[in-house]
């Protein structure tokens, strides 16, 4: 550091703090009497010089810093004066240029956050004394620090060639920074070449995003990586590193023309899979029950709602065979009875815990602390056996009066916290071990 | 400041929102006791919660963390960080023996000035009625 033009080094030596105490006007001296902390200031340790003025940011105050660094050897000083906000860079400067380096410079700011806000001058005087004195003791502590300059790639990445994406990387390649656009499907243009009308105007969408797709291929700052996915992202703002996976296309993209001839010859042929509804009834689990249950709403017009809240119920989830199953018994496309069981926040498709434990995220319960009773939910759970607890975040339970609120399978516990949540779950899973120990024990 | 208790509070403010909002409260002339101590950290997220106990162990009667509000944190998530670290701060108040009260963590965005006056000022309150801290010698 020594080494760099003439700047001063520092020493294991004692460092050398200079205090200045600026009056800024009447601004400062009206609350807080400046030279009684100028004074006060001279009693700290490593203290040199203590000085109070009327206006330190200007040319004469900053002279006066300038001169006591060279006179008293200075090592590091401390402004106590307006918000580090407002002129810490103009101080910095000041030192800098009587050769100490800028980072050996701390603010005590006593105007914004002491003589604007407070009208006791004595109480004000001494929290500016006290400001100053935090100022000084960390002064002694700063060590001198280098500038560093880092190079960035001057380069975009824009995810995704949908119109956004197409228009995003046109406006910056116009600008003339190289712009990557990653596309996943094999072809740009997203949904809007799915569409026919663009709304209100209805204008021909094809008409405005074909061109775009056109100019966004042959762009000259454009590299285009379609069928291509991001895997992964690093690095930092100006140096990201990002990796593309570029799948495979079995085709040489710098020779095709774009003839189709390819197509044509190509031995695989894919089709969409039909449904078909089986001849036979398909396996199913435990298959009296889940005809029981379907026997028991035959007299419905529609049973399939009450059937499916019949066998979450049964298995605590709807398990696809039983869909399956369902799907043949009642005549029913496989798709309409997924159609229904995702419509239903009471059906779940992915097995739930023996205690299924919803906890609720309204308002009321939000605003006394919900997000922290899922914490705790989360991480109490996270030891327990496998399928014993479950966890949904509810957007209301009914019970705002009692919030914070949770439900475990049916039972409603309200005014719940942290120590609470613990307590309950250690009792539920107390009762779950007690009862497998008397079926083991039958 | 009649009765004889008088705190200290250490408040931490962010570089970025909560510091230039104590600067607005200055800038309006919104008045506040003179108990609290700012202290100018780049992100609430950097505050150790041992920083948050040294304090206490040294004798301030409360200790204010202030951020950006979520979503809006200069270093995208290390607000979210404080919140985590609040919740550990709040454990460790309890094993050590301290009111939950004196610790207090408060989202103020730069425009908020009269905000960071306010919750100063009940804080203060609230401080003043809890007593010193049992750990001032």
């Amino acid at each position: 550091m020594g080494d760099a033009s003439g700047e001063v080094a520092i020493t294991d030596e004692e460092p050398k703090v200079g205090v200045y105490v600026c009056e800024c006007g009447i601004n400062i001296s009206a609350t807080v009497d400046v030279e009684r902390v100028a004074e006060l200031a001279k009693t700290l340790p490593n203290v040199e010089v203590s000085r109070f003025y009327k206006y330190m940011c200007s040319d004469p105050g900053q002279q006066l810093i300038k001169n006591d660094i060279k006179e008293h050897n200075l090592t590091h000083v401390v402004v106590a004066s307006c918000s580090p906000r407002m002129h810490e860079p103009t101080f910095k400067a000041c030192i800098e240029e009587a050769g100490l380096n800028s980072y050996c410079f701390e603010m005590a700011n006593i105007r914004e956050q002491c003589s604007w806000v407070h009208k006791d001058k004595d109480m004000a005087t001494m929290k500016a004394y006290s400001l100053v004195a935090a100022a000084v003791a960390r002064a002694s502590l700063l060590e001198p620090l280098e500038k560093m300059k880092i190079s960035v790639t001057p380069t975009a990445l824009v995810i995704g060639a949908g119109i956004a994406g197409i228009q995003a990387a046109l406006d910056i390649a116009d600008t003339g920074y190289k712009t990557y656009l990653v596309e996943r499907t094999p072809s740009v243009g997203g949904r809007m070449a799915q569409l026919d009308k663009t709304f209100p105007t209805l204008d021909c969408s094809a008409c405005i995003l074909t061109p775009k797709m056109v100019d966004v291929a042959r762009h000259p700052n454009i590299e285009l990586l379609t069928y291509s996915e991001v895997t992964d992202i690093d690095g930092y703002v100006g140096n990201y590193k990002v990796k593309v996976k570029k799948k495979a296309r079995s085709v040489d993209e710098t020779k095709c023309t774009g003839c189709g001839v390819c197509t044509e010859n190509c031995p695989v042929l894919l089709q969409p899979q039909i449904y078909e509804r089986p001849k036979e009834a398909p396996e199913v689990r435990e298959r009296e029950n889940v005809d029981e249950l379907i026997s028991k709403h035959s007299h419905y017009e529609a049973p399939l709602v009450q059937i499916l809240l019949d066998v979450n119920e049964k298995f605590r989830y709807l398990p696809k065979d039983v869909l399956e199953y369902l799907s043949f018994k009642l005549d029913i496309p496989l798709s309409v009875i997924y159609r229904v069981a995702t419509f239903y926040k009471s059906l779940s498709l992915v097995p739930r815990g023996h205690f299924h434990i919803k906890v609720c995220l309204g308002t009321a319960c939000h605003v006394r602390g919900a997000r922290k009773i899922v914490d705790a939910v989360r991480s109490n759970i996270a030891d327990t056996e496998e399928g014993l607890f479950s966890l949904e975040r509810v957007n209301c339970l009914g019970a705002c009066a009692i919030g914070p609120t949770l439900v475990v399978n049916d039972d409603y516990h309200g005014n719940m916290s942290i120590s609470k949540v613990g307590e309950l779950l250690t009792s539920l899973e107390t009762e779950y071990n007690e009862t497998k120990e008397e079926v083991v024990e039958e | 400041m009649t009765d004889g208790h008088d705190p200290l509070i250490v408040a931490f403010c962010c570089n970025w929102c909560s510091y230039a909002g104590a600067d607005l409260a200055g800038m309006s002339r919104t008045q506040y006791p003179t108990n609290v101590r700012i202290i100018r950290v780049m992100c609430s997220g950097m505050v150790h919660p041992n920083l948050v106990i040294d304090a206490f162990t040294k004798g301030a009667d409360g200790v204010l963390i202030c951020g950006c509000h979520p979503g809006d944190c200069h270093y995208i998530e290390g607000n979210l960080r404080t919140e985590k670290r609040a919740d550990a701060i709040e454990l460790m108040l309890e094993d050590f023996g301290l009111e939950p009260e004196r610790f207090r963590l408060e989202w103020i965005s730069a425009s908020e000035g009269q905000r960071f006056a306010e919750v100063v000022n009940e804080m203060v309150e609230q401080l003043r009625m809890l007593g010193p801290n049992p750990y001032q010698t």
